[in-house]
Parts: C-alpha cells; structure tokens; sequence
C-alpha cells in the first residue's frame, strides 16, 4: 500500500472546482488529475503529469475542499520532488534558500534594499533570472530578529517562571524584526520568557517547493532535533512555517515529527488558549481605533487556526473587524516571482484584491508573510501580523501588572 | 471555546439549521469535513414522490412510521416548508415552488423526476404545459451532459425535440485541456461577452423550437450568468443539471455559506469533528482534528453529517455505526441483507441512520442526549431514493431542529 491515501479518491473534481490556479489556467488540469489520478499512472513511470506539477500552488484548498480526506497537495508535493525533472536553477535556489539569502543581505541592507528597487536591477533580473521586474522584493532588515534578542532580550527571559521556545523564521529575522520582537514583548507581558532553539533553520518550504527535497530534509532534521531538546512549546508566528513543520514534514519528507508535533504551536493559538481558559488577561489601550479586514491564508484555512486569530482580534474593543471571504492570494511563496506565473498570480489573488478595496481597512492582518508582500504590492494597504497588531493595541504596562509580572 | 450552537456538518441540513439559528441571533459554529454532496445537487429538492392526483398529505400518511416526516410530524410539515423557503431565498437565492404540489423536472440523462422547489433557471413544470418543439443545446466536446438521451426521452412523450451543439471561441480554447472539459471549468470561462455569443448562436437555430434546454453550465459564483444566458435567448428557455460537480450546487453551497456568514457565523471548513465529552445527558463539548486540545462547547449541539458518502454513518462487515461519538443507530439483519442484488430496486441501507425521538434528539446506549440532534440524511427511516425525500428531508429537519432549540 501507498503512504498517501490517493485510493480514497471517488473522482468527484471538487479539488479541481475550487483549485485556485484552475480557476486562472484553463490548461491546468487540475489537483485531481496532477494528484490521486497521476499517483496510480506513477506507479508505473514518476515522469506521468511532469509537465503539469509546476502548476500546483501547495496552497492545499483542494484538501480543504475534499469531501473524502485525500491529501491531493502532499501527493503533488511529493511526486514534484520524486519526479527528478525539476532540477532547480539558479533562480530557484536565490529564491529558496531564504536562509543564505537573508544572511548574505542583512548586512549590506542599506545598499542592497534601494538596489532592488531600482528598475535596472529589476529588469536585470526579469531577464537574467526570470524574477518577474513587477514584483517588490520584501526590504531586508538592518539587523537580524536572532541579533537583536541576543542583544537586548536574551538576558531578561530566565526571570520569568514560566518559558516558551519561538521558532521565528526567516522572514521574522531577516526582514521583519518587529514580529519577533512584538512576540517577545508580547509574551513576556502575559508571564512568559521567550527562548529561542539551539539551532534553526529555514522550514524548507520553498526547498521543497523548488525541487530541493534533499537540502529540505537536511534543515528539517537540524530544526526537528532543536525541537525535541527543546523539550517544551516551541511557539510560531507563521502559518505557513508551522504547517511545514508539523506536516509536510512527515507527509512530504517522510520525517517523523509525531514525538514533538503537538509541541509545535502557532503563538496565536497558545495566546488564545490562555486567554479564554483565564490563565492569561490582556487590556488594551482604551483609544486604539482601527478598522481591520482579516485574510484567511490558504495554510490557515487548511488548520484552521484563523479562529484563534478572529477570536483574539475579537477582544480589542476598538477594533471593527471584517472577515474576507477565504481566497487565495494567490503568490504561494516564491511561485508568484516567478515570471512566468506573474499573472497568474495577480489573477487568482484579483478577487481578494478587490473585497479588500471595497472593505478600505486601516490594516489587513494575516499571519502569513508571502500574503502580506502580495497583498501589500497589489493594493497598497498595510499588512500586519494579528500578534503586531495585538501588540499595538496592548496596554503593556496594565497587562503586565494584570498577569503579575514585574 | 464556547458557542451557542455548534453544527457539525456544512451541507445543505448543517448550513440551513445554521442559517435558521443565527438569524435568531444565535452564535453558530460550523465545522465541515470538507465540501459536502449540495456541490452534487441537481439544482433542486425534493419533498415527495407523488402518484398521479395524490396530494402530499396521502403520500405522507402512506410512508413508515419512522420516518423522519412521521417523526417531526405530518401537521409541522407545511409550516416548515414555508420557513425552508424563506430561508433560501433571504439568502438571495431565486427558487420555484408551487403551493402544495410537485411539479416536474429534467434530470442530466433525460428522466422526468418530481421536485419540491426548484432554482429559478432549471427546469420546472407541469407535464401538460410542456410546449411541443424543444431544442435541446449541448457544448461541443462536453461529455457530461447527454443531449441525445434527453432528445429521446422528450420524444417518447409526442415532444418533437431537436439536438445541436454549439461552442463559442472560450469554450473552443478550453477543450485544448486535454482532461478538464468539466462544468465548474466551462462555466468560468462563459463570462458575460461569451454567454451573450452562444445566445445569439443558439438564437439562430432555436426558429422553430418553443423552449430551449442547455446544461446548467452558467454562473459557478452567482446567478447573473445563468439569468443573462437565460435572459439573451429570445425563446423560453431552462437549464438542466449536469453529471458532477454541479455549477448550481457549488453555487447554493457558496451563496448559503455566505449568508451565514453575513449573520456572523463561523464556518470551519477543513477539520472533522473526531469525539465529544458527554456528562450525564448532556453532550458538553467536540473535538476536532486539527485542533484536538481545544474543548468546542455549546449549549447545543445538531449533527448534520450526512450519509455514507459523507461519512456521517460508517459500515463494516459486521456493523453500522455512527463514527463520532457511537450514537444510536438504526439497521437490521446482517451485511447479506443491506443489499438488493436489484441495484434499480429499493435498497435496505439507504433507510439505516441514526435514530432520534419525535424532537430530533440522539441517543447513546439507549439514553437520550437532552441537547444534541440530527438531521439531513444521517437520519433513519427514510429511503430517499424510494420515496423522494432527500432534499425535503435535509431542509425541513434542520429547521425543525432549529426551531425546537430556539424554542427552548
């Protein structure tokens, strides 16, 4: 017997009728044929539907869709990375391998931000490397997420009595700071010190994505073996990093990651349980006013761990919330800087796009990072994470004094 | 996590229940296990069957008493009904229904079947209105829609019916798919500019007919296409459903979701409810796959989990069972006697579910649960195939439910 389960498949196309690429590529044949079908011709020779893989967005809106459980967005993933025809490219290992990229950028950021977004360096890479000119790069950091805790809060974490572990992430300590250190800030203010792992590494997504399967396992061993000396809650702010890790982990690099599965926890979710089981109090500042429209990412809405951020959102009296109607965005990591996906892309995300116009929010809040350059590039409205937004419109002192913390 | 009301299952019984109760301001959670069978509807439900100048009342009286309509009880039937209606249509779905009697409809390989309420675009009528010339339209290169058998049927009853296909450059550039010439695929790509083209195509050859049928292959997220194409055809004309997925039902799925959605709702689509904590008689909380530390508490609890297919019943060998929490579950004899060889004939597994008293109420070993129900096709007593209830008993047993818990 297989390890997926594509023989559960009755062939109803419902992953096709809600697939997202699909919807935009008349010529895509869609995650029932790519996934479950194309898994039984596998058997036979792994080069069956090679042409079509590249297609798949792993957005898994097909899983979510399917009334029998097949896991159609595992066994595409894993046929791309079995099939041996993607053999990445010098594009695709930049794109991938966030980890150096990020290691190599941050420190030449003040010059290697403005390069990226000037038209020649834009268009050198459209026709150098196929990166789209239209795309924005995300604006890398001064200085690293891991740098600055090093620096300034490392030293205040052991004075807390109780302790979490935060995976933060590439785009949290390469591009994004103020994330972890909202986190940080924000954990600490409810009684918990922050410690991060011995060891991380980029989740692998886009390794896995871009045919790097054997690099993807390699970062996976490294992050699941900090997890397991970790031995306690190792928290998350990203959607997508967390799925990787609790679930493409096994499902798509054969990793065994049930020991420590449960231990890996979006922060949202660990915050909201606190919450609501009274174990943790916020108070927010009594004038903060902002209207936030909430985008449903794909890998959210696959765990659905929006309901801990709509529920969190919920508590902040000034906020009006309005709830977008779940659809893709449509960038899917590093599939949307691609040039030849670019339009694709901004189709699928276009029905977003606009309810997000009409909703004319002061934020857009969503926990995943791809979404946010995408959504940002495309409408012009901000993009902040729920914890970023948790974070401004917490009375830090009053929900300090709230869980006893000095 | 605490709500009202939590609703497992997000079909057609799950979403008007849902619909029902939150419109009485109630806090509803949803949780669905993935898209339900309403994305397999044929665009309309069925009350029902009803033998020549029968009236529902004599067909109710004739159908066992375990069945659901003799469980909620035939006098509540009209009334709920009506709610069942409106509920459709506050949620800006355009229905058809006759006032206390079937009237007739197509199905995708040309049968006559009787219907309850239809959507407003599929075809609806009595026999003896039935007009005398019908062009029957097809899309070139679709195979999921059979205009030859539907010919054929219509002409076995004296209608002189006519076939022809037809494409429009979108639909052409689709078939280069070589494996997704499918109706949810085709009805994307026919936007308006395309639909009022195969109008003006299908114009020129329906001269002679006096109603046009074509495969409802329009308006996948809204109604406006299937009412322009509709609306474009100088004829009188309808559409008939198509093998799966269905364009309208995807399209009743999405427009009920978001009308609960829009009454503050909460509608977790990808999870599946996996056990329950029970004190005493009362069910307290669910848990889920995905999140499986989290106690989902309400004051009460609806199971609308469908049949076989959605995995609201489950059969081994040797038993059926209720795969959520055991609940009680009605079926008889041994595996041997769950089949008729007869696959046209009435089949004994198709009336087994979960067993309620008269107020939809399950039970566990024997002991009622004062705050949990089930409605929809996990229901037993009903053969829905035989007697024609399956839409009827999905709608009207949610909102029985509905209105036993609000009356509370």
């Amino acid at each position: 017997m297989q390890d997926n389960n594509f023989q559960d498949c009755v062939k109803c196309t419902l992953c096709t009728a809600y697939c997202p690429m699909a919807a935009v590529n008349p010529f895509y044949i869609g995650p029932k044929q790519a996934g479950p079908d194309g898994e039984r011709y596998r058997l036979k020779d792994k080069a069956f539907y090679d042409y079509a893989l590249k297609y798949c967005l792993n957005c898994k809106r097909c899983e979510s869709a399917c009334p029998s459980g097949v896991r159609i967005g595992d066994i595409i993933a894993k046929a791309k990375l079995e099939s041996g025809q993607f053999r990445p490219g010098l594009r695709e290992r930049i794109l991938a391998n966030t980890d150096l990229m990020g290691s190599l950028a941050v420190p030449f950021s003040p010059i290697v931000n403005p390069v990226l977004k000037l038209d020649v360096s834009k268009k050198l890479m459209d026709g150098v490397l196929k990166i789209d000119h239209r795309r924005t790069f995300p604006a890398y950091a001064g200085q690293t997420f891991k740098r600055w805790y090093d620096k300034h809060a490392k030293k205040d974490q052991e004075a807390f009595a109780q302790q979490v572990y935060y995976f933060h992430g590439c785009y949290a300590n390469y591009n994004y700071p103020k994330l972890g250190q909202d986190l940080v800030k924000l954990m600490n203010a409810c009684g918990y010190g922050v410690r991060l792992l011995e060891k991380e590494k980029c989740c692998g997504v886009a390794l896995i994505s871009n045919g790097m399967g054997a690099q993807a396992k390699r970062q996976a061993k490294v992050n699941l073996a900090s997890i397991r000396k970790a031995g306690a809650t190792v928290l998350t702010t990203s959607t997508t990093c967390t799925m990787t890790l609790r679930d493409e982990y096994p499902h798509v690099l054969g990793l065994d990651n049930a020991d420590v599965r449960d231990n890996i926890c979006l922060a949202l979710k660990f915050l909201c349980e606190k919450v609501e089981s009274g174990a943790v109090r916020l108070a927010f500042k009594p004038d903060y006013q902002k209207k936030v429209a909430y985008h449903t990412s794909c890998h959210a809405e696959k765990q659905g761990s929006w309901i801990y951020s709509l529920r969190l959102l919920g508590l902040i009296p000034g906020v009006q919330l309005t709830v977008m109607e779940s659809s893709c965005c449509g960038i899917s990591g590093t599939f949307g800087f691609k040039k030849e996906n670019y339009a694709y892309s901004q189709g699928i995300g276009e029905k977003l796009f606009n309810n997000i116009r009409s909703a004319n929010p002061d934020y857009v809040a969503t926990e995943c990072e791809t979404c946010k350059w995408q959504i940002e590039m495309s409408t012009g409205f901000e993009v902040i994470n729920p914890i970023c937004l948790l974070a401004d419109a917490l009375d830090m002192e009053a929900t300090r004094a709230m869980n006893g913390v000095r | 996590m605490k709500y009202d009301e939590i609703i497992i299952g997000g079909g057609l019984s799950g979403l008007l229940c849902a619909i029902s109760l939150a419109e009485n301001g109630r806090q509803c959670l949803i949780v669905s296990q993935g898209q339900s069978t309403l994305n397999f509807s044929s665009g309309a439900l069925e009350f029902i069957r009803t033998k020549e100048g029968e009236t529902y009342e004599q067909a109710i009286a004739a159908l066992p008493s375990d069945h659901p309509y003799q469980v909620i009880g035939s006098s509540e039937l009209p009334r709920l009904r009506e709610e069942a209606a409106g509920l459709l249509r506050r949620a800006g779905i355009t229905t058809f229904c006759e006032n206390g009697r079937n009237h007739w409809r197509i199905t995708p390989l040309g049968a006559l079947k009787q219907a309850w309420l239809s959507l407003g675009e599929m075809t609806h009528f009595q026999k003896e209105d039935l007009p005398r010339r019908v062009l029957v339209v097809d899309i070139k290169g679709y195979l999921d829609f059979n205009a030859a058998f539907i010919a054929s049927s219509l002409g076995e009853m004296g209608i002189q019916a006519g076939i022809c296909e037809l494409s429009v450059s979108e639909t052409e550039k689709l078939r280069e798919n070589a494996s997704e010439f499918r109706s949810a695929n085709i009805a994307r790509v026919l936007d308006g500019y395309a639909i009022d083209r195969l109008a003006e195509a299908i114009n020129e050859k329906a001269a002679d007919a006096d109603w046009v049928l074509l495969p409802a292959v329009f308006g996948l997220e809204k109604e406006e296409p299937a009412c322009r194409i509709l609306r474009k055809i100088d004829k009188a004309a309808s559409l008939i459903p198509t093998m799966a997925p269905s364009v309208p039902g995807i399209r009743l799925q999405r427009m009920l979701k978001q009308r609960f959605l829009s009454l503050g709702g909460i509608f977790v689509g990808a999870d599946s409810v996996c056990g329950g904590d029970i004190a005493g008689d009362r069910l307290q909380s669910v848990r889920t796959v995905n999140h499986p530390d989290i106690r989902f508490e309400a004051d009460h609890f609806v199971f609308a989990c469908g049949s076989f297919f959605s995995k609201g019943l489950m059969a081994t060998q040797d038993k059926v069972y209720e795969p959520i929490l055991g609940l009680d579950v009605r079926y008889e004899g041994s595996h041997g006697d769950w089949f008729n060889p007869d696959v046209y004939a009435d089949q004994p597994y198709m009336s087994f579910g979960v067993r309620t008293d008269r107020t939809l109420r399950v039970s566990r070993e024997g002991k009622t649960l004062e705050n949990a129900y089930a409605v929809g096709q996990m229901l037993s007593g009903a053969s829905p195939i035989k007697s024609g209830c399956t839409g009827g008993v999905s709608a009207l047993s949610a909102v029985r439910a509905a209105e036993l818990i609000l009356n509370q």
